[in-house]
C-alpha cells in the first residue's frame, strides 16, 4: 500500500510539473502581454521597454523559467501585471469562494443524484423511473450556460425571488449551485441507476433475498456498496468537470471565485496570475485523482493484497 | 405444477416446467437430472418458493408456500434454503465469507450478539471443512471448492429442514467434486435433511439420492428409486442419458447416442415431446403425450413404448436385463 501510494505521488508531481511547464512556455510564445496591457500605438517605446524589464519579459525563456521556479520554492508566484498585487494573495482570497460553490454543488449532487438514481432503478420501467430519467437526460444534455440563463430568467427576472448575480448571501448561492447541480446531479442519477440495475441483476442479490434478508437490508448490504465502485470513478471525473463548470458558472453569475479570475486574467494576458491559477487547478485535479485511486482500493476488496 | 415464462420480446411462451407433479418425502434426497434447458433449475426455484408457479401449487408440510417478498416468505427461509449454482456469483464480493455466514445466523434471530454469530459461523465453517482463518477471506480469494463449502455453510448455519442444491458440483474440478459430494452426503446424514439435488451429472445425483427424477423439456419422464433408474432406465431418454456416461465395462450394451438437438421450451413438439429424437418413436407418440404411468417395480415412466412393453410382455421388460 505504501509503495502504491508513493508511486502515485511521484506520478502526480510529474503531472503537475508537465502542466506548469507547458503552460509557461505556451503563454510566452503566443504573444506579447504588452499588447493587451498597454495601448501599444500610443505608448512611447521607452515606457513599454521599462515595463518589459520590470516584469522580466526581456530575459530569455530559460532565465524566466528558472526564476519562476526559484520564486515558487520561496513561496511567491510573481505579481499581477494588472495591479501589481501579489499573485498568491489574490488567489488565496478567491479560492474559498470557489470552494463554497463546488462544495455545495457536490453535496447537492450526491444527495439528489444517488437516491434518485437508486429509486429509479428500483422502479425500473415504471412512472417514477421514467420521470426521473426524463429530467436527468434534460439536465445532462443542456449546457450549463443555458441552464444558468433559464434559471436567471425564471427565478430572477420573472419571479424576482433570487438575485441574478453577485456574492454575499445564501440567496446568491442558490442559482449557481442549482445550475451546476442540474448537470452533475443528472449525471449521477443516470450513473447510479445503471450501476444499481447491474448489481440488482446479479445472483448474489437474488441469493440474499432467498436467504430471507428484508428488501431494505439487501439494498444496503448487497446492492449499494457494490454499485458504489463505478460511482467513485464518476466522482473523480466530475471533479475535473466541476472545475471547468464553475469557470462558466462564475462568469454567468458574476461569482468572484478563481474561475472568473482565470477568464479575466487570460483576456488581459496577466501571465503571473494565469500561471499561478494553472498550478492551483492542476494541483486540485491531481490531488482529486490521487484520492480516488486510494478510495478504490479501500472500496474494492479485489484490489487489496492479501496480508498473511 | 407448471412454470411458464413470457419469451423475450413478448412473443410466445417458454414452458420451462410444464406440468410436473412430484412429492419429496421428509428426510429423503431426490435427484433431478436432465440436459441444459430442461427446466430442472426452474423446478428447483419454484420448489423452494423463489418463483411462483404459473399453474398449480407447492405445498410444504401441508400448507402452500408463501409468495416471494413479505414477512411470511422471509420466515419460511428459516426452514427452506436454496443453494445457488456458481458460488462466486452467489456471494457478495464485498463481504468476507465469515460475515456471510455470521449475518445469516443473525438475520434469522439465531444469535443474540455479534460474538455469538461469529462463534456459530466458525462452527458452521468447521462443519463444512473450512479452516476458521478462511472466514476472513473474501469470496474471490477462495478456491472453487472452498466457495462451494462456504455457500453450504451459509445455508446450513441456520439448520434448515429442506435444502435445494442447484448444480452443487458443476463449477468444480473432478477431484474437488468428489470431496464436495462426500461432504454433502455426510451433512445430510447428520442433520436428517430433506434435499433436492439438481444436476446435469447423473453420477453426482446417483451417489447422493434416494430417488431420481429424469427431466426432458419441462416434464418428468421417469422417476423412481436411484438404483433402478441408474442401472435399468426404462424411458428411451433415460436410457440414452445413462448410456452416454463413460463406463469401465467393455461388455456393456452399446446404445447409439441421441440424434438431433433438444427442442426449446418455447417450441415443444406435439404428442410425446421426445418423439423427434426417440429411437422407439411410433404412431401414438406423434399424436398423444404419454402420461407418467407406474411400472410394476414402483417407478413411473412417461412413454407409450414402455407402457406397451409392460402390458404385453411378462415382467421384467428387456431393458431391465442390465440390472440382473
Amino acid at each position: 500500500m505504501t509503495r502504491f501510494i508513493l508511486t502515485k505521488i511521484v506520478r502526480a508531481l510529474l503531472t503537475i510539473w508537465l502542466v506548469v511547464t507547458i503552460t509557461f512556455v505556451v503563454l510566452r510564445l503566443t504573444g506579447d502581454p504588452m499588447h493587451s496591457l498597454l495601448p501599444v500605438e500610443t505608448t512611447p517605446p521607452e515606457v513599454i521597454e521599462t515595463y518589459r524589464v520590470l516584469w522580466g519579459l526581456d530575459r530569455s525563456l530559460v532565465e524566466q523559467y528558472v526564476s519562476f521556479w526559484k520564486g515558487l520554492f520561496s513561496g511567491t508566484l510573481g505579481r499581477s501585471f494588472a495591479d501589481g498585487r501579489d499573485a498568491v494573495g489574490i488567489i488565496v482570497e478567491r479560492v474559498p469562494k470557489t470552494l463554497v460553490l463546488m462544495g455545495w454543488t457536490l453535496l447537492a449532487t450526491l444527495l439528489m443524484g444517488i437516491p434518485l438514481g437508486a429509486l429509479a432503478a428500483m422502479h425500473r420501467g415504471r412512472a417514477l423511473d421514467r420521470a426521473v430519467m426524463a429530467v436527468a437526460v434534460a439536465g445532462h444534455s443542456l449546457p450549463e450556460y443555458l441552464i444558468g440563463i433559464l434559471l436567471i430568467w425564471f427565478f430572477a427576472v420573472e419571479l424576482r425571488w433570487l438575485p441574478s448575480s453577485g456574492y454575499g448571501t445564501w440567496a446568491h448561492l442558490v442559482l449557481p449551485v442549482a445550475t451546476l447541480t442540474g448537470y452533475f446531479g443528472a449525471q449521477f442519477a443516470r450513473f447510479t441507476r445503471s450501476a444499481v440495475l447491474e448489481i440488482l441483476g446479479q445472483p448474489h442479490v437474488l441469493a440474499a433475498h432467498a436467504q430471507g434478508w428484508p428488501g431494505r437490508a439487501v439494498m444496503l448490504r448487497d446492492v449499494l456498496p457494490n454499485a458504489a465502485i463505478p460511482l467513485v470513478t464518476l466522482f473523480g471525473f466530475s471533479l475535473g468537470k466541476l472545475i471547468a463548470g464553475s469557470i462558466i458558472v462564475e462568469w454567468i453569475f458574476a461569482w468572484p471565485g478563481i474561475g472568473r479570475l482565470l477568464i479575466t486574467s487570460v483576456t488581459h494576458r496577466d501571465l503571473a496570475i494565469v500561471q499561478a491559477l494553472v498550478l492551483v487547478f492542476a494541483g486540485a485535479m491531481v490531488l482529486a485523482n490521487l484520492l480516488i485511486d486510494i478510495s478504490y482500493v479501500l472500496l474494492n476488496p479485489k484490489l487489496r493484497v492479501i496480508r498473511r | 405444477m407448471s412454470r411458464h415464462y413470457r419469451a423475450r420480446g413478448g412473443r410466445g411462451t417458454v414452458h420451462a416446467v410444464d406440468g410436473v407433479d412430484l412429492s419429496v418425502v421428509h428426510g429423503e434426497t431426490l435427484g433431478v437430472v436432465g440436459e441444459s434447458g430442461c427446466g430442472k433449475s426452474t423446478l428447483g426455484r419454484v420448489l423452494s418458493g423463489l418463483e411462483p408457479p404459473t399453474a398449480g401449487q407447492i405445498r410444504y408440510g401441508g400448507a402452500p408456500l408463501p409468495g416471494k417478498d413479505g414477512a411470511a416468505f422471509r420466515a419460511s427461509r428459516r426452514r427452506i434454503q436454496y443453494v445457488f449454482q456458481h458460488p462466486l456469483l452467489a456471494l457478495n464480493p464485498r463481504l468476507t465469507v465469515g460475515a456471510h455466514v455470521a449475518e445469516m445466523a443473525r438475520v434469522h434471530g439465531l444469535a443474540a450478539s455479534a460474538t455469538e454469530a461469529r462463534r456459530k459461523a466458525a462452527a458452521a465453517l468447521a462443519d463444512v471443512g473450512l479452516d476458521a482463518a478462511l472466514g476472513a477471506r473474501y469470496p474471490h480469494q477462495l478456491s472453487g471448492g472452498q466457495r462451494q463449502r462456504a455457500l453450504l455453510a451459509r445455508s446450513l448455519v441456520i439448520d434448515p429442514e429442506f435444502v435445494v442444491l442447484d448444480e452443487p458440483t458443476s463449477a468444480l474440478d473432478l477431484s474437488v467434486q468428489a470431496q464436495v459430494i462426500e461432504l454433502i452426503g455426510r451433512l445430510k446424514a447428520r442433520r436428517a435433511l430433506t434435499v433436492v439435488i439438481i444436476s446435469h451429472d447423473l453420477r453426482v445425483v446417483r451417489v447422493l439420492s434416494d430417488r431420481i427424477a429424469v427431466m426432458y423439456l419441462g416434464v418428468v419422464v421417469e422417476i423412481g428409486a436411484a438404483d433402478q433408474v441408474y442401472h435399468a432406465p426404462a424411458h428411451p431418454y433415460a436410457v440414452a442419458l445413462i448410456a452416454a456416461l463413460l463406463r469401465l465395462d467393455p461388455d456393456a450394451p452399446r446404445v447409439p447416442p441421441l440424434e438431433g438437438e433438444p427442442a426449446s421450451g418455447g417450441d415443444i413438439p406435439p404428442g410425446c415431446r421426445f418423439h423427434p429424437r426417440c429411437p422407439r418413436a411410433a404412431a401414438p407418440g406423434r399424436a398423444l403425450e404419454p402420461p407418467l404411468a407406474p411400472l410394476p417395480d414402483g417407478r413411473q415412466v412417461a412413454c407409450h413404448a414402455v407402457a406397451a412393453d409392460t402390458a404385453r410382455a411378462p415382467w421384467p421388460p428387456l431393458s431391465a436385463g442390465a440390472a440382473a
